[in-house]
């Protein structure tokens, strides 16, 4: 019985005759955290939201703990439950308070009743550092608080997999510390991750492995230090050298 | 601050102190004397209107040409004097109080032109009112047929009422499964689609009137079980409806596109169902966008029930011709207008308030 928990068995996902991902092959260990980086639009972001069906896929197979969630038939409610997703745009709902986001899926799916979604939603602040923020509007919030809640917000689902999609990409530098120690937490408590980022350093020091993405394939995978010291693709040695000369690295 | 004079320079020479040439004032002329044309069109048409509205001739010189001149002759003088020191500022090289003085001098022929303007439109409108010894005041403003037809107009309203109310609220829930039945996504459910674009193709397009007629007059001679019971105004609901639940389609359709799709994409992959992504984030979103564009398609609702007089229902409209066609006399008419007007203006005020209370609690303040 292998370790995987999330698998992408040649993956191919077409927009049109635009080939998105091209036979995408990779496994997401359990309490790994797998990070893809890659250029703007090489399908780091596609891939993860094919992980919980926000996107379908044309060819191959995606497994969950052993079990295809991809294609026809699959209860995307219930994958959706087990797979929770952050986005680079945050995505609070606007016109529900913080605490009211939080709340809003654990009671509506049956895993709490309202009083205890609240009492969750409002441990989960405490530790996300925004305890009194509870009866805020997302509008009041600066942007690395509102990402903290969207983490919380999918947090609270108790998924068994988190896929952080950009999360720091829309935050003031300022402002990305704060999300990054959140996930940094997270991640030592065992959650399995899937991320993309453009933070390099954070991505060398967080992964178990590192995948690089080119024009929709993986063209090199393994653990950080062999990704960012070593590359042996001209193309990741060209990418890294636009990180190092943009000062991100 | 001042700006020194070219000869006046102590300092070591700059290069920009070599080349100066100060920015000009900006022209005033083409202001001044737009505003003083106005002004004077303005005086004279009040002139006019006095020879028709009063009869003494000192009064009529007070009224006519004394006040209106000094009403509007006072912003003009103002941006001729600021006008004038401008032009001595720039001679002395006080050039930044030029520049100001030219400014304010527009902006006071600004102020002049606008309230001229208003005064000689108000001016027009009140020379046809009264004008032919009054003949457009008496078809159209007589005090007296307005009031005498005008608590049956109200009783008659209240027809209306009932009818846009019935007929705004069918129209929003039926508008709304159109909305949704549109939007339904998957081949499973094409046919829904087609039909729901083909309802609102269809009905956008048949006159609200024409449908009336149809809906009223063609239902009870169906003789169908059920649908044929109806009285006369239920027919009526119901035509409307049928209009402007295909308006009202459209308008929640803009208003579901109109929410970011990350909002929905957010909802779905916390694991919430579909029916819950609408019911919870997208339509009490799309609620807020749509509330002002509903409330125009309301009231034009509200207008298109006077069209049920077509079918002889009594409505204020219908009420007010009976009226109308007794005395000879088109007032009571005017004051159906009169009453319309009056009940949609709080509406908007309504939900003007409502809107700001919604952003205002969003952002807590």
């Amino acid at each position: 019985m292998s370790r995987a928990f999330i698998e992408f068995d040649t993956v191919t996902k077409r927009y049109g005759d635009l080939t998105v991902l091209d036979k995408v092959d990779l496994t997401v260990d359990r309490h790994e955290v797998v990070t893809l980086i890659g250029a703007s639009g090489s399908g780091k972001s596609t891939l993860l939201r094919c992980v919980n069906g926000l996107e379908n896929i044309q060819g191959g197979q995606i497994l969950l703990n052993g079990d295809v969630v991809s294609g026809e038939g699959v209860d995307l409610v219930a994958l959706r439950r087990r797979v929770g997703i952050v986005f680079q745009s945050y995505n609070l709902f606007p016109h529900m308070t913080v605490l009211r986001n939080c709340t809003l899926t654990p009671v509506r799916a049956g895993v709490a009743t309202r009083a205890e979604a609240e009492r969750n939603a409002r441990v989960m602040l405490e530790r996300v550092g925004l305890k009194d923020k509870a009866d805020a509007y997302p509008d009041q919030l600066s942007g690395g608080q509102q990402q903290r809640v969207a983490i919380a917000r999918a947090m609270l689902m108790r998924p068994q997999a988190l896929l952080l999609d950009e999360i720091t990409s829309a935050l003031d530098p300022e402002l990305v510390i704060e999300v990054l120690n959140l996930v940094r937490e997270l991640a030592s408590d065992g959650i399995t991750m899937m991320m993309t980022t453009h933070e390099m350093p954070f991505a060398r020091e967080i992964s178990s492995k590192v995948c690089f993405l080119h024009q929709g394939t993986i063209l090199e995978q393994g653990p950080p230090e062999q990704i960012f010291d070593s590359p042996s693709t001209p193309e990741l040695r060209s990418f890294l050298r636009k990180i190092h000369e943009a000062g991100r690295d | 601050m001042k700006v020194q004079a070219p000869e006046g320079r102590e300092a070591p020479p700059t290069p920009s102190d070599i080349s100066f040439t100060p920015a000009r004032p900006l022209p005033t002329t083409a202001y001044l004397t737009a505003a003083a044309i106005l002004a004077l069109l303005a005086a004279t048409l009040c002139y006019q209107l006095t020879a028709i509205l009063v009869t003494g001739s000192t009064t009529r010189l007070l009224l006519g040409a004394v006040l209106p001149i000094a009403a509007l002759g006072w912003p003009l003088s103002l941006a001729y004097r600021r006008s004038r020191q401008s032009q001595q500022d720039w001679t002395a090289r006080r050039y930044v109080e030029a520049r100001t003085g030219a400014a304010s001098s527009r902006n006071a022929a600004i102020t002049s032109l606008g309230l001229s303007g208003c005064v000689a439109i108000v001016a027009v409108l009140a020379l046809m009112v009264f004008t032919n010894d009054g003949a457009v005041q008496k078809t159209f403003f007589n005090g007296e047929y307005m009031t005498r037809s005008f608590f049956d107009i109200l009783r008659a309203l209240w027809i209306n009422v009932q009818i846009a109310l019935g007929a705004q609220i069918l129209a929003m829930v039926f508008g709304l499964v159109l909305a949704i039945g549109r939007q339904l996504p998957g081949r499973g459910f094409r046919p829904v689609r087609a039909l729901s674009i083909a309802y609102i193709d269809v009905f956008r397009g048949i006159p609200s009137v024409v449908l009336i007629y149809l809906v009223c007059y063609g239902l009870p001679l169906t003789e169908v079980p059920f649908l044929s019971g109806g009285s006369l105004i239920v027919y009526a609901i119901v035509a409307l409806a049928m209009t402007y639940s295909a308006y009202n389609a459209e308008l929640y359709r803009a208003g579901i596109e109109s929410i970011n799709p990350g909002q929905s994409s957010a909802a779905l992959s916390m694991g919430l169902t579909q029916t819950d992504v609408m019911r919870f984030v997208i339509l009490p979103q799309m609620a807020r966008n749509i509330a002002a564009p509903m409330l125009s398609t309301f009231i034009g609702l509200q207008k298109d029930t006077a069209l049920v007089i077509v079918v002889g229902i009594i409505d204020a409209f219908s009420q007010a011709k009976i009226y109308s066609a007794n005395d000879f006399n088109l007032s009571a008419v005017t004051a159906v207008c009169i009453v319309f007007v009056l009940i949609t203006i709080p509406q908007t005020r309504f939900v003007d308030y409502l809107l700001a209370r919604s952003g205002a609690r969003k952002t807590g303040v």
